[in-house]
């Protein structure tokens, strides 16, 4: 039995006159413990619409929604609170509220009326901030907290909330580069170590794309795509849904196309490794294609000398020798400009 | 939520010396007032063995101890409220008179007292008689009442609860607009009449009102109690909350409806007593350093019992036989700290602390 179940769901918005908006329409959808899963595509195709639907604040125009194999139709709040818990994109402002409290929040559905915790209560608390590896702060104030650490916390309210299924909004949106790469590591750690079903939204594409076991991509027309990110690259999906005019993916790179006025080609020798990777990227940055050829306009040679490496470029007339690319590609700049 | 050992006796240690402070102002009250009566014939009084002076039997049984146990109930009531208030709008300078209850009531008051005969008027003046008292705190709950029914109306097709933060607002500027208009077609004693009830007072209740205002206190005080756990969950936020389970609606309409009791019977009795409301729960959230409501709700109940015990201590200046109005007093005491908490805040870099 799966987390989820979706069977011919259509999702959108009623409108007031009897009128329906839809979002995406007939959508047939599973998913397993143990699963990561990004929910990815273009602003205003319906991410968000889709998560508030599988998680019951939005009813579906159309068809039914199972979490372990109930229907969401059908059972209480508090229920479906056992069932799946949500992190969201905004930090939680709250003053006064310790690590610990907040994890605590978490036991919500399961504590008593006046919502004592019980020996069982705190060990799940305890056990949730170990998943996360913030178990040492437990007693620091939340508002003394980065968003990183802040969303981190959060998480590890959902996993105290002992739901198989962890619906993430969006949790890394205000995060910087290391915090997303240790959000989603930590998401997936949970995926595979303690088997639950892990679904999120998000826009770092790239991102999701290394990490996800699936994605689900929507586009804005209501189509839908399901499949492991790699065969969705292949079938051209990726290309396909997120293309807006010169910005297109490289499927041969695996990364989005920054267009830049194209000046030329260079070729590119010497010293291999990531000195020729960095080179090539510098070059292609201010338009110029690297390639093997000798009838190359601009000629970089890269030669390590006794202190550093050194570039020497080589135009038509002119050889320069430069320590750094910082310079190197200045001169290029200058010269094509004078030129 | 869980109290680390030393935190623990923390809190007990200043929730103990907080009832030692009420019971000493609660006994300052009885024994502070124009007519000095010695302690020690206060405490024969109390205990029942008379006293040599019949006059002051009279002042401390229809007059001190009604007033000190109104003061004790409005304060804790009105802490209460607005501890729900800040805790249900997210919004540190939320009281109990977001929802415009209060504002409910005094348009109730005024359109009694501004309106009626000149009989019915000069009876409330002095705030003489069993009908005028009980004809205004009538007047009063109808009013906020009313409020209360506008905003349940509202809440269940609203899902914000920042709507409803602005629309209680307008049902409270909608309701003054009235009672100006009422004020401007008024004559000047009713006026005056008017004034001094939205002045606020502890005093002048009968044994059978203070009766009906400690039931209605107690019954809300302990229907909060079922509360604790939902205002928790609702410092995260109303999504967080209704993520984890929780019935927004129906638990708002919960916090709304205890509130208006709470709120409703105070201003009904007492009149319109601001900044209690306001500035007791971030004083208790200060004092405590926590927001679980297991703590704050009692702390409220205690310091909000204290701070109004203090203002009416202060307002009837003891040795003289003036008083102050109440609510110059609470403002008095309460303006401070609302700039003491917005400078507070800044500094630490919160922008909302709930």
């Amino acid at each position: 039995m799966g987390l989820i179940h979706i069977d011919k769901l259509t999702i959108g918005y009623k409108k007031r006159k009897n009128g329906e908006r839809k979002v995406i329409s007939h959508l047939n959808l599973d998913m397993n413990t143990g699963e990561l899963i990004c929910l990815v595509g273009p602003n205003g195709s319906g991410k968000s619409t889709l998560l508030k639907t599988i998680t019951g604040l939005l009813p579906p125009l159309d068809g039914e929604v199972f979490l372990s194999g109930r229907n969401i139709r059908s059972i209480s709040s508090l229920e479906q609170a056992k069932l799946v818990s949500m992190v969201l994109t905004n930090p939680v402002q709250a003053g006064q509220l310790t690590v610990y409290d907040v994890c605590s929040l978490g036991r919500y559905p399961h504590t008593d009326w006046i919502g004592s915790l019980a020996q069982e209560d705190h060990d799940m608390i305890t056990a949730s901030l170990d998943a996360i590896g913030i178990r040492h702060f437990a007693h620091r104030y939340l508002h003394e907290l980065s968003d990183g650490e802040r969303q981190k916390v959060m998480i590890a309210r959902a996993l105290a909330q002992n739901s198989k299924l962890i619906i993430l909004d969006e949790p890394t949106a205000f995060l910087d580069m290391p915090y997303r790469i240790e959000i989603m590591h930590i998401l997936k750690n949970l995926a595979l170590k303690e088997d639950r079903g892990i679904l999120l939204s998000t826009h770092d594409l790239d991102l999701a794309m290394r990490t996800a076991d699936r994605l689900w991509v929507v586009n804005r027309d209501g189509s839908f795509h399901d499949g492991a990110p790699e065969d969705l690259v292949l079938k051209g999906v990726i290309s396909q849904v997120f293309a807006i005019g010169e910005i297109a993916y490289d499927a041969e790179r695996g990364r989005f196309h920054i267009p830049v006025h194209p000046k030329g080609s260079a070729r590119i020798t010497g010293e291999n490794g990531k000195f020729r990777f960095w080179t090539e990227r510098a070059m292609e940055r201010i338009g110029f294609i690297s390639q093997e050829n000798e009838s190359a306009e601009v000629h970089v040679h890269i030669v390590p000398t006794e202190k550093c490496m050194t570039w020497i470029i080589q135009t038509p007339g002119t050889v320069k020798h430069f320590s750094n690319l910082t310079d190197g590609i200045h001169w290029i700049q200058t010269l094509k400009t004078a030129g | 939520m869980i109290l680390s050992g030393h935190f623990s006796i923390r809190i007990a240690g200043i929730m103990t010396f907080l009832l030692i402070l009420l019971i000493i102002l609660f006994f300052l009250e009885l024994v502070l007032g124009s007519v000095a009566i010695p302690y020690q014939e206060i405490f024969r009084i109390l205990t029942g063995h008379g006293s040599s002076h019949d006059s002051w039997i009279m002042i401390i049984y229809n007059f001190r101890l009604p007033k000190a146990v109104v003061g004790l109930c409005a304060g804790a009531c009105l802490a209460i409220a607005g501890l729900f208030m800040q805790t249900l709008f997210r919004n540190p300078l939320a009281g109990p008179d977001v929802l415009g209850l209060s504002a409910g009531a005094s348009l109730g008051v005024a359109i009694v007292v501004l309106s009626a005969g000149t009989a019915g008027a000069s009876s409330i003046l002095g705030n003489l008689g069993f009908f005028g008292s009980v004809g205004i705190a009538i007047a009063a709950s109808f009013g906020s009442g009313l409020v209360l029914l506008m905003i349940l109306a509202v809440s269940k097709r609203v899902q914000s609860s920042m709507t409803l933060l602005i629309l209680g607002l307008m049902f409270g500027y909608t309701a003054n607009s009235f009672i100006s208009i009422l004020m401007h077609f008024a004559l000047a004693e009713r006026i005056q009449a008017y004034t001094i009830w939205s002045f606020g007072s502890f005093g002048g209740a009968t044994w059978d009102q203070i009766q009906v205002l400690v039931l209605f206190a107690v019954f809300g005080l302990i229907c909060s109690i079922f509360l604790i756990k939902h205002l928790n969950v609702l410092l995260l936020g109303d999504q967080y909350a209704e993520s984890m389970g929780l019935n927004l609606i129906r638990t708002r309409n919960k916090i709304f409806i205890i509130t208006a009791v709470l709120s409703g019977v105070v201003t009904a009795f007492c009149g319109p007593i601001g900044f209690i409301g306001i500035s007791v729960p971030h004083l208790c959230r200060a004092l405590f350093a926590t927001a679980n409501h297991c703590i704050l709700i009692p702390a409220c109940i205690l310091l909000g019992a204290c701070l109004a015990l203090t203002a009416d201590i202060i307002a009837s200046v003891p040795g003289y036989s003036i008083t102050l109005p109440l609510n110059a007093i609470t403002s008095l005491i309460g303006a401070p700290v609302v700039i003491w908490i917005i400078f507070s805040k800044s500094r630490n870099g919160m922008e909302v602390s709930v």
